[in-house]
């Protein structure tokens, strides 16, 4: 998939999932601090991440991220690696 | 109502009589530390352990509520169409003052109840919230969480939980945390709504117990039935994530509800 099919996609997922607006997806936004996901939606946005590459990962290779930009960098490395 | 100078005594007695309890629990919180807890340590298997850690606490909770009504600083109340069987259920209660968790733990003394790292790691209460195997909110395993609650219902073990996660601010919104909608669907638990009615507001947000009103306090407790989480989402079906939102929404709705209804009131299903 190409880059802007991939955030196309995980783009779509968030506002499905999470009843996110949007217009607050941008790159910068911040999961927890601008988009509300919490500490139990980091277990759905793996399970995201896993449809997206079809790579399982755990919530806890999570921790460090924290913007959308942030999870699409993981979504392709995913998909690289794969 | 008497005259304003009488309102302050009063409301000022009523303080004293407040922070004297604070003491006194304190007190007897520490002597049951020292006594009756290794004894009951002692003589007690550890399978039963947290069974009667929990009896123990409910009694010197039991004890605090005689006090509080003995000496007419409040009335408490439970209303309900006959308690329903709570076994395995997640209490879902708000939060207006220490009074109603006070109260809970007082008379149902099996229930676990899902409570903030704080507590857990309290100087003083640690050894009864730890011993009595009570469900921590917010450390940093949330699958934890949910399986602990699944596991607590497994036993029968009726698990309250106050979605607010702190006491109410008096005047401000109602505003639930997902947590309690999120654990009810991941663990499968049905829902028993308690509405706790606290009037006039007291030890609340912004009313500490050097604030006591300056009349007695009548708290009221409703139950409703158990039922289902999705219930409170428009009973749909879908992705976790975006029912707990909904579920959420619809239970804020719910408590909103019903507390505009007086506590006489029977309370309505979702």
């Amino acid at each position: 998939m190409s880059r802007d099919e991939i955030a196309e996609r995980f783009h779509a997922l968030l506002v499905e999932r999470f009843e996110l607006d949007p217009n607050d997806i941008r790159p910068e936004a911040r999961l927890y601090e601008d988009l509300d996901l919490d500490s139990i939606d980091a277990i759905d946005l793996a399970i995201v991440v896993r449809e997206l590459t079809g790579r399982k990962v755990t919530p806890q290779e999570f921790r460090h991220v924290r913007t959308v930009a942030d999870v699409e960098r993981e979504i392709r490395r995913l998909i690289d690696a794969g | 109502m008497g005259t304003g100078r009488g309102n302050r005594i009063e409301s000022l007695r009523r303080s004293v009589l407040a922070g004297g309890g604070f003491v006194i629990f304190g007190a007897v919180a520490l002597f049951g530390l020292c006594i009756p807890l290794p004894i009951l340590l002692l003589v007690t298997p550890r399978r039963l352990r947290e069974r009667r850690v929990r009896g123990l606490a409910s009694v010197g909770f039991r004890l605090l509520v005689r006090m509080i009504e003995g000496c007419g600083l409040a009335r408490i109340e439970v209303r309900s169409e006959g308690i329903p069987d709570l076994a395995g259920c997640l209490l879902v209660a708000n939060h207006p003052s220490y009074l109603d968790a006070v109260f809970l733990m007082a008379h149902l003394p099996r229930v676990n109840c899902v409570m903030k790292s704080s507590l857990l790691n309290h100087p003083l209460f640690f050894p009864f919230t730890r011993l009595g195997g009570y469900i921590a909110s917010d450390n940093d395993d949330p699958q934890k969480l949910i399986e602990d609650c699944r596991a607590a219902s497994a036993r029968g073990e009726p698990i309250l939980i106050f979605p607010e996660g702190t006491r109410s601010t008096r005047g401000a919104p109602l505003r639930f945390r997902r947590g309690a909608a999120q654990v009810a669907l991941r663990a499968g638990l049905r829902v028993v709504p308690l509405v706790v009615h606290c009037d006039p507001p007291a030890l609340t947000h912004g009313h500490p117990w050097y604030r006591m009103p300056d009349e007695r306090v009548h708290l009221v407790i409703r139950f409703a039935a158990p039922c289902e989480i999705a219930d409170f989402a428009g009973g749909s079906a879908g992705d976790w994530s975006r029912l707990a939102r909904q579920a959420t929404r619809g239970l804020e709705n719910y408590f909103v509800r019903q507390l505009a209804s007086t506590p006489h009131d029977p309370l309505s299903p979702p």
